[in-house]
């Protein structure tokens, strides 16, 4: 017999899955935030003085560790390189946003999967699957494509596809919150991308600061007109959503009327004058870079004796 | 036994179902030569100058947003049984490169801005696992459907080229710079298209929508889970699976492409 | 002296336009040479600076006929990166050039272009900074910048490459006062070193150190004077909507031959003329009382405590950094956010208090007119965004209220236009009727005149001025002191986050100076003040 606390507790977890992450993505974090762990800010900690050719290397190897060990591994790696955060300019703060975030993307992908994860998949995933139920859902949230069980097997492979994405979305980050684009872009220029490609990628990093700065005043803006206005504020959610559909259109063509005159701009300083560029700065390999090399090769190492000691990944992906 | 591959590539060829490489990669290359040769044709080959490189990075900076801020948001309010049938993020950046092709409007815009695009996304978020294997199929899988189309449609792929200016003044000297530039635009030849739904200015870009938002449906779950995703990390291909997300997809990506084309053409109309 | 730019019979028309937009016989300026183009927005002025630089018809298509040559070189026979080693070109809004992180990389991005070696980069670089004495923003980022900050940053990059001719399309529309007189203070060194155009809406500014004026009308030279002659054209400069200084206006109905306002002022003070000040009325009916605090991480406190009166225009104004959008953002309560500051302001009306950052209860005592206001143009049609307010939040203005509005914005026959085809100065128009359409009686206007040339902001203050009549409390962050002494009843100033100083213009103008507010000639004028 399904209790009404059953029914609830069942509710309570639903609504939990879909309304944390959005409540954290919005609330907590929102467009100043998610532009903070966006943008590059100067200061002089370690972090920001190792190259960012050696970062796109970690981001690389931490994305080859998550994705062959266990997912436990992951959790243990996405704290590890969240923690470095509290190194960086309003390091504190970083960390808390980067933490959010993380959690929301956490929780959103783990209720994303966990509730929906067949019997088939699971038996390809644990040989000699037997199911250890945790909770009974409600026999009609078989509508929404809910199994009729949560089990823990369920959780676990979908902690193993969360914790894949979130310890190399954390390292990506911190490249990008430590670096220049022109540093970064000096380090693609290495692979040999061509010059306007690297330009148009230089002025999409300077752009989305731009973005996130007009959307959010374009939606604030249908706020004070009364956007939602005569609704619940527990509808807000929804209303903050309508006003950034409706304030894309004008925030692209206003970015857009500006991308003329950066064209221009480009074009009258000389811009592709020559099949070659040169860079001022140079990203030369220093002392720190080898420690951090180091820590990459600690890490692929440790990723071996994990798959040796047989806590390699178990789970394939579908 | 699982194979740890280099970069985050199994390179595994030989999952049941997979499709023959040879006829991937054949595949690209005939669209490609395709592509090359109607483009030169009928004369839809122009170099790209800067400001389309930042029209771009423009285009580029919205997916990003979009696809880390707007797009899971979306996708929270949909049950899983029904992300077969919509998945808001890809649908977004979809819109979105629908506006950028509309403004720059030059055969390879479509591969350049989802070269442009992976790229970032792997700064941001990825951290260039996968490469350039994933840079491959979103610029041959994707991109490449969108330079069809203007090449196809000779650089117009809205029904909006640089043709058509609206007029400023009655004056012969003195007319005004494009909307977008320094000058200004008077609204005589500045009408919303207040006529019918299918009203003239708007029949090409629902064409546009319809065009492009079948083989976007088409080539995703074709060449993801049909190739890349055993090639990447050895996905199990399921046909059935894949014929199935095709169907489902297809409903959003038509209503999504005309959507998006009307909102391309209107963009382009104001820039110019 | 040796040609620096030679014109001949060029004509241009943009692509799929048969009419022309630009049509100059003949034009050249020497080398060394400094000249002021000036002319209404879409007179052609940028059209031809394009022409200049080989943006036209290089990079931007249409049809091009006639000749220009930098010093004795066709631009058609050369390529654009090639003509930018001689032709330096700075653009209006700093914020659209400016690509790079660091001050640093941005200036070397042209040497860099031209793959010139990284030591060699580096002393370029220096120098450029130097040359216009920004060495204080070494190793800052760009996005930290103030506007007039970054347009100096700009105009190092363009420096770098040390161009033989400059060209400086209206440097200083969108900057604050401090950074547009440190670009008049460059522009006044530079003059005789290279060939200066310099395109300006601000023609005072610039008199004093330009060797000739040209004016744009309908993509044609209609005056190509010596500035000495300039008093000669006065009349056709008013016709032809160009802003002209007061003192140029009365050296020519007082039979001067000299416009500065030295003379001027001392011909006034010997003649003991009276000149008129603007009207000033302070209203009588208390519209909004606010108060409050603001403290951002970085250290900076905002204090204030302000009432305004209905039926007045205040300008806020101050220099960068003051506090002025600070304010602004306190008072429609979007200071909520916890990565910026912390915040407590409260406003007050006579039948309201609010004390919370609802932004939609604040929105309905107060209308906020952004800078950027192509952003709340959200609906298809300019009909639709006036009626938007009272569709979403159903407020009590009937449809001939917003048929009143409609009329006092001349915006009738746009009715069924999409809002965003129109140009700027329509734009404007519609994002501020839509403001008031959405009902309520404080306005708050952020540099309502940014970009504007000088017909455009003689349009914005009648237009708020009618408002004033009509009992609306107008409250606006300006830069254009000019406009301030003009339009506003009453100036408050910020500085370091307090206010300094609060009067009439008069009363603020006779201090100003030390917070860094130059007063405008028309000031100087009437108080005999020699600037």
């Amino acid at each position: 017999m399904y209790s009404l606390l059953d029914t609830f507790i069942s509710w309570f977890v639903l609504i939990f899955g879909v309304g944390a992450p959005l409540y954290v993505i919005f609330k907590a974090i929102g467009f100043n935030g998610f532009r903070e762990i966006t943008v590059y800010s100067k200061y002089n900690t370690f972090l920001y003085r190792v190259n960012p050719a050696i970062k796109i290397v970690f981001a690389v190897v931490i994305m080859m560790v998550v994705t062959t060990t266990i997912w436990w591994i992951g959790a243990i790696l996405t704290v590890a390189v969240l923690s470095l955060y509290i190194t960086l300019e309003h390091g504190k703060r970083k960390l808390y946003i980067g933490s959010l975030f993380i959690m929301s993307t956490l929780v959103g992908s783990l209720w994303g999967y966990a509730p929906f994860v067949t019997y088939s998949t699971l038996s390809v995933v644990f040989p000699h699957f037997t199911p250890d139920v945790i909770w009974t859902w409600p026999s009609y949230f078989a509508i929404m494509g809910y199994q009729h069980v949560l089990t823990l097997q369920a959780l676990k492979y979908s902690f193993q596809i969360s914790f894949r994405s979130t310890a190399i979305m954390a390292s990506a980050l911190l490249l990008v919150m430590t670096n220049t684009p022109s540093q970064i872009l000096r380090t693609l220029h290495r692979f040999h991308i061509p010059d306007p490609i690297l330009f148009s990628i230089m002025v999409a990093m300077r752009t989305v600061s731009f973005v996130l700065e007009y959307l959010n005043e374009s939606i604030k803006i249908q706020m004070m007109r009364g956007l939602g206005s005569k609704h619940s504020k527990y509808l807000k959610p929804i209303f903050f959503f309508i006003a950034a559909m409706q304030g894309l259109v004008p925030t692209i063509i206003h970015i857009m009327r500006g991308g003329k005159d950066t064209g221009i701009s480009a074009d009258t300083r000389g811009f592709r004058a020559t099949k070659k560029r040169s860079y001022v700065e140079s990203t030369p390999i220093n002392r720190l870079d080898y420690y951090m090399l180091a820590i990459v090769v600690i890490l692929v190492v440790m990723d071996v004796a994990i798959n040796i000691m047989g806590f390699g990944r178990t789970i394939p992906y579908n | 036994m699982i194979k740890m591959g280099f970069n985050g590539i199994a390179g595994n060829l030989s999952e049941p179902g997979i499709i023959p490489w040879p006829i991937v990669a054949i595949y690209f290359a005939l669209a490609s030569l395709f592509l090359f040769y109607i483009a030169r044709k009928n004369g839809s080959l122009s170099r790209f100058k800067t400001v389309d490189y930042v029209y771009v990075g423009i285009g580029a900076a919205f997916m990003i947003v979009w696809n880390f801020f707007v797009g899971p948001f979306l996708d929270k309010f949909v049950p899983s049984g029904a992300a077969s049938f919509i998945g808001f993020g890809s649908l977004g950046q979809f819109v979105i490169l629908l506006i950028v092709i509309g403004v720059v409007r030059k055969v390879g815009v479509g591969m350049l801005g989802w070269a442009i695009y992976d790229i970032l996304a792997d700064i941001y978020s990825y951290g260039f696992g996968g490469e350039p294997i994933y840079l491959i199929y979103k610029m041959f899988a994707f991109g490449i459907i969108m330079d069809l189309w203007i090449a196809a449609t000779r650089g117009k792929p809205f029904g909006i080229g640089s043709g058509k200016i609206p007029k400023a003044s009655d004056t012969n000297v003195g007319a005004k710079a494009p909307a977008g530039s320094s000058g200004f635009v008077s609204a005589s030849g500045a009408s919303a298209g207040t006529g019918s739904f299918l009203s003239k200015p708007k029949i090409i870009p629902v064409i546009a929508g319809i065009v492009m938002g079948i083989p976007y449906a088409i080539a995703g779950p074709i060449f993801f889970t049909g190739f890349f995703a055993p090639l990447l990390y050895g996905g199990i291909v399921d046909w059935q699976a894949i014929i199935f997300s095709m169907y489902a997809s297809l409903p959003s990506f038509l209503i999504f492409g005309i959507i998006g084309s009307l909102i391309a053409a209107r963009v382009s109309k104001v820039l110019g | 002296m040796s040609k620096a730019i030679e014109v001949n019979n060029i004509e241009f028309a943009y692509l799929g336009s048969n009419d022309k937009s630009l049509s100059i016989h003949e034009f050249s300026v020497e080398e060394g040479e400094s000249v002021l183009i000036t002319g209404l927005s879409g007179s052609g002025k940028s059209t031809f600076i394009q022409c200049i630089n080989g943006i036209i018809p290089h990079i931007i298509d249409g049809t091009f006929d006639g000749s220009v040559k930098i010093f004795g070189n066709d631009t058609k026979e050369m390529k654009v990166p090639e003509i930018s080693r001689t032709v330096g070109t700075l653009l209006q809004d700093p914020e659209r050039q400016v690509i790079n992180y660091t001050v640093e990389e941005e200036v070397a991005f042209a040497p860099e272009n031209f793959n010139i070696p990284a030591a060699e980069i580096k002393e370029m670089v220096n120098n450029a900074i130097s040359s216009v004495g920004i060495d204080h923003l070494k190793g800052k980022e760009t996005l930290k910048l103030s506007g007039g900050e970054l347009q100096r940053v700009a105009l190092a990059s363009v420096l770098t490459m040390d161009p033989r001719i400059l060209i400086l399309d209206e440097p200083t529309s969108n900057i604050d006062p401090e950074g547009t007189n440190q670009i008049f203070e460059f522009l006044r060194k530079e003059v005789g070193k290279r060939t200066l155009l310099v395109v300006e809406h601000k023609v005072e500014r610039v008199l004093p150190f330009i060797d000739r004026v040209v004016v744009f009308d309908q993509g044609r030279i209609v005056i190509d004077d010596k500035k000495e002659n300039i008093l000669n054209d006065v009349s056709l400069l008013e016709k032809l909507g160009i802003e002209i200084p007061e003192n140029m206006f009365l050296a020519r109905k007082m039979g001067l031959k000299s416009y500065d306002i030295e003379t001027v002022s001392q011909y006034i003070s010997e003649n003991r003329i009276a000149l008129k000040m603007p009207e000033r009325k302070i209203g009588d009916k208390l519209s909004l009382r606010t108060s409050g605090n603001v403290k951002y991480d970085t250290g900076f406190d905002l204090n204030f405590n302000l009432e305004f009166k209905s039926g007045t225009i205040t300008a806020i104004v101050g220099k960068n950094g003051s506090g002025k959008s600070t304010l602004f953002k306190g008072l429609i309560g979007w200071l909520d956010d916890m990565h910026q500051a912390v915040s407590d302001v409260k406003i007050e009306t006579p039948e309201k208090v609010i004390k919370d950052n609802n932004i939609a209860e604040r929105g309905k005592i107060i209308g906020y007119l952004p800078q950027s206001f192509d952003l709340m143009l959200i609906n298809r049609t300019v009909k639709r965004e006036l009626h938007y307010s009272r569709r979403v939040r159903g407020n009590s203005n009937s449809d001939s209220d917003i048929e009143r509005i409609t009329k006092l914005f001349t915006l009738e026959k746009y009715m069924d236009t999409d809002p965003l085809m129109l140009s700027q100065g329509q734009r404007r128009r519609v994002a501020m009727a839509a403001t008031i359409a959405g009902g309520p009686k404080i306005i708050l206007m952020d540099e309502p005149t940014s970009g504007q040339d000088y017909y455009h902001k003689k349009n914005l203050g009648d237009e708020i001025g009618l408002l004033k009549q009509m009992g609306y409390t107008i409250i606006m962050v300006s830069h254009d002191m000019r406009f301030a002494f003009h339009y506003a009843d009453r100036m408050v100033v910020l500085d370091n986050g307090k206010i300094v100083a609060d009067g009439t213009p008069e009363e603020v103008f006779d201090s100003s100076e030390i917070y860094g507010l130059l007063p405008p000639a028309e000031f100087s004028l009437r108080r005999g003040i020699i600037v």
